[in-house]
């Protein structure tokens, strides 16, 4: 991208969850910058977040073009007639994409907008982030999707460590093309209290109990060794109150989980939640939350828990320990001991102080270490270096 | 039937120095013992085993068939034009397999026996088939028409692990009344196994495991087995050890998704040093008898064959207390048995034998509580009561 480029980022929806409202607060960095280059946006669906976006930027959504005006007849009767690239191109000017040349960038906030480039001209450079996921780019991409994201774009921004191993090993990109990126958290909205409430009577948690958040198989181990944490959990008399939360992401399935809690006895100190949407109110719902993986990711959900003021636990070596640093936002453990996670937990559990002091300086560190500030300038350079 | 006593026919696929074999040839004893059938063998090839085989009932060995005489010329003719059924025919007069009384029955030891079921009448006798121990019992290289021809032939499958049972109930939809579970059948060696010491010592040199080094083993990692556990139990016994002899893992896998976790995740945790991940399909048994402990891990309840020979010489087996080796287990010392996932307990007890003076246990006691459990005259039994429970005599 040239000094005088345009940046383009697309989003595929304007949801109101955390993931959007992270591109919303990178959006608004940008154009915050010093030398900020002509940022626009592009959000293929609508949603909620759509009036803050257009706040800090030109923002077009695709979903909101008129159907029935003389460009939609057009791209309607060329793509009837089976001329694709016609079409995509009359689509592409449709989206204001059709000006868009080698010293502009485009940026794909999400595997899932993979399909705007098929409207983009040839030589525009094309950066995309690789959001965090035990397989990045599987998602519900097909396989036409698929190649033409391995093929059209420039640059891989990878959020995780899984993200860079599945680019370059099971996609054989070239490490050229892929940089490790910043993920952006912001602090969540605070949690609507009836809805916790209700949450936390449906999944029939006693009253005194704490709740360890365990966001399992949202990270890359396919054997997030939950039940054994709970049962190292267990034998702790100072984590008698501690009821682990083990969430799992709907296309994700850990069939040895529910086989676990049953064969260790283990069904009154672990409750199993599928999650449906974001994190939230899941993390409102933790006094604590645990990492018990050894995996090279950065979950999501456990940034949003430390954003929102929830202390962590988790393995030394692993990036979660950044965020609690020397013990300041949790515990960080010896690396694969299952007793010390365990313990870790127990010392939150029998403290409130120490559990309040921790959760407040994970957020500050969590937010700190995650600014959307960070992210912009990084993602600017990226744009810079790539149309170079 | 010979004379009152009903014919039990017993077809294994070789006479190999195998234990899988002894466990057979000592269940024909058992048999011949016993007195309630009359044995027969068939052997579809010969081995080391065989002459002790014929020693003990009448046994034919498929193999070693007269290819010239007139009935075998006429058997080539057949399969030649294709008559397969009437080759078939040929080939079970010719084996003594067309004629039987009610109440005679065959039994296969194994699955890879599964030929012979073409070679008897369609309507009797009673047949009843092991299923040895494995994820996938049926797979084995058996092809789809030789799975059919088992599944819907054989009256009685005789599982020796819930997997079995369940890949017959749930995968393929049979009657209960036609599945069994049954403890797997072994019996020592004693002396008829070939003598693996160099095999065992190049192994042991190919792995580049340290003379002193004391060997924790863990077998069969097929997809209910752990290898989060395994890792999780070996960054634990680390930190309990403080000097002593050096130890070292060794992880024995198939080439499935869990093996792969298994080397990754050693990998990335920085514990590959001294660990040895060994992914073959090929027989474990010098892998084995390099191990001074063996640890199962698997999530399933599971009795894998070689443990219990492993057993019955005296090497200690650490489990959780779902798995099917837990009584075992427990004979040796109650400790090596720990509640299902507590990693910490196994831990425990692993550094605690580790650390100890003998690392063997009392291997009589052993041996006699094998023999309890899995001894050849139960199943014998086993095998009468299902034959004389048919009522057609």
């Amino acid at each position: 991208m040239s000094a005088s480029g345009r940046l383009l980022l697309v989003a595929p929806d304007a949801e109101d969850h955390a993931a959007n409202r992270a591109f919303t607060a990178l959006v608004a960095a940008l154009v915050d910058q010093p030398g900020a280059p002509d940022v626009r946006v592009l959000v293929l669906g609508g949603g909620p977040l759509v009036a803050e976006l257009r706040a800090v930027a030109p923002t077009t959504v695709a979903a909101d073009l008129r159907s029935r005006d003389v460009g939609a007849v057009v791209e309607r009767a060329v793509g009837r007639a089976g001329l694709r690239d016609a079409a995509a191109k009359v689509r592409g000017r449709r989206l204001g994409l059709a000006g868009l040349g080698p010293g502009d960038a485009v940026y794909l906030h999400d595997v899932l907008a993979v399909q705007v480039l098929r409207y983009l001209p040839a030589g525009v450079p094309v950066l995309c982030r690789v959001a965090e996921a035990a397989h990045p780019l599987h998602q519900p991409l097909s396989a036409l999707d698929l190649d033409l994201l391995l093929e059209r774009v420039n640059r891989f921004l990878a959020v995780t460590d899984a993200g860079i191993d599945e680019l370059e090993r099971t996609r054989a990109v070239d490490p050229g093309r892929i940089r490790r990126a910043l993920e952006v958290v912001v602090a969540p909205p605070p949690a609507d209290p009836e809805q916790v409430a209700a949450l936390r009577s449906r999944l029939d948690l006693p009253e005194q109990a704490l709740v360890a958040g365990v966001f399992g198989a949202a990270a890359v181990e396919i054997h997030a060794p939950c039940a054994p944490l709970a049962v190292a959990v267990r034998r702790r008399p100072d984590a008698a109150v501690v009821v682990l939360l083990l969430v799992v992401p709907e296309h994700m399935t850990d069939p040895w989980a529910l086989h676990d809690i049953e064969h260790a006895g283990l069904a009154d100190r672990v409750r199993v939640l599928a999650l449906e949407g974001e994190a939230p109110p899941y993390v409102a719902l933790c006094d604590l939350v645990v990492h018990a993986g050894w995996g090279s990711d950065h979950p999501r959900a456990y940034l949003e828990a430390a954003a929102a003021g929830v202390p962590v636990v988790c393995f030394d070596g692993h990036e979660l320990a950044e965020v609690v640093g020397a013990d300041e936002g949790g515990v960080v453990c010896p690396r694969l001991d299952l007793p010390a996670l365990a313990a870790g937990v127990g010392a939150l559990a029998r403290s409130p102080e120490r559990r309040a002091a921790a959760g407040a300086s994970a957020a500050t560190r969590a937010l700190r270490l995650h600014r959307p500030e960070d992210a912009a300038a990084l993602l600017v350079d990226e744009c810079r270096a790539v149309g170079r | 039937m010979s004379g009152d006593l009903p014919r039990l026919v017993l077809v294994h696929h070789r006479a190999e120095a195998t234990p899988e074999t002894v466990a057979f040839v000592e269940l024909v004893r058992s048999l011949v013992d016993g007195g309630r059938v009359a044995p027969e063998v068939v052997l579809f090839e010969g081995g080391p085993l065989a002459a002790e085989l014929e020693g003990l009932a009448p046994t034919t060995v498929v193999a070693d068939l007269d290819t010239r005489s007139g009935d075998a010329l006429v058997e080539t003719l057949l399969f030649k034009a294709r008559l397969r059924d009437a080759g078939y025919r040929r080939r079970s007069r010719r084996l003594g397999l067309d004629r039987w009384a009610p109440g005679d029955a065959v039994y296969l030891h194994s699955v890879l026996a599964v030929q012979v079921l073409r070679y008897l009448p369609p309507d009797r006798p009673l047949v009843l088939c092991r299923l040895a121990e494995d994820v996938y019992p049926l797979r084995h290289p058996l092809r789809a028409p030789d799975v059919a021809l088992l599944l819907r032939r054989v009256d009685h499958l005789l599982a020796v692990t819930d997997a079995g049972v369940t890949v017959l109930l749930e995968e393929h939809g049979l009657a209960s009344e036609r599945v069994h579970r049954v403890p797997e059948v072994f019996a020592p060696a004693r002396g008829r196994l070939p003598d693996r010491r160099a095999e065992i010592e190049a192994r042991r040199d190919e792995l580049g495991i340290a003379d002193d080094a004391l060997v924790v083993g863990s077998f069969g990692a097929y997809e209910a087995d752990a290898p989060d556990l395994g890792v999780l139990l070996w960054a634990m016994l680390a930190r309990r050890r403080r000097g002593g002899r050096p130890v070292e893992m060794l992880w024995w896998y198939q080439d499935t998704g869990a093996g792969f976790w298994m080397t990754h995740d050693l990998s990335a945790t920085g514990l590959a040093p001294g660990t040895h991940p060994v992914s073959t399909d090929q027989d474990p048994g010098p892998y084995l008898e390099l191990c001074d402990v063996l640890v199962l891990l698997t999530r399933e309840p599971d009795a894998p064959f070689a443990y219990l020979e492993r057993a019955a010489q005296g090497t200690p087996i650490l489990c959780f207390d779902i798995n099917e080796m837990a009584p075992l287990a427990a004979e040796g010392d109650p400790r090596h048995v720990a509640p299902y996932l507590d990693l910490a307990a196994l831990a425990d007890e692993l550094a605690r034998l580790l650390d100890a003076e003998t690392l063997t246990e009392d291997r009589d006691a052993m041996l006699a509580a094998v023999a309890r459990a899995h001894g050849p005259a139960a199943f014998a039994d086993l095998l009468v009561d299902l034959v004389r429970s048919r009522g057609d005599g």
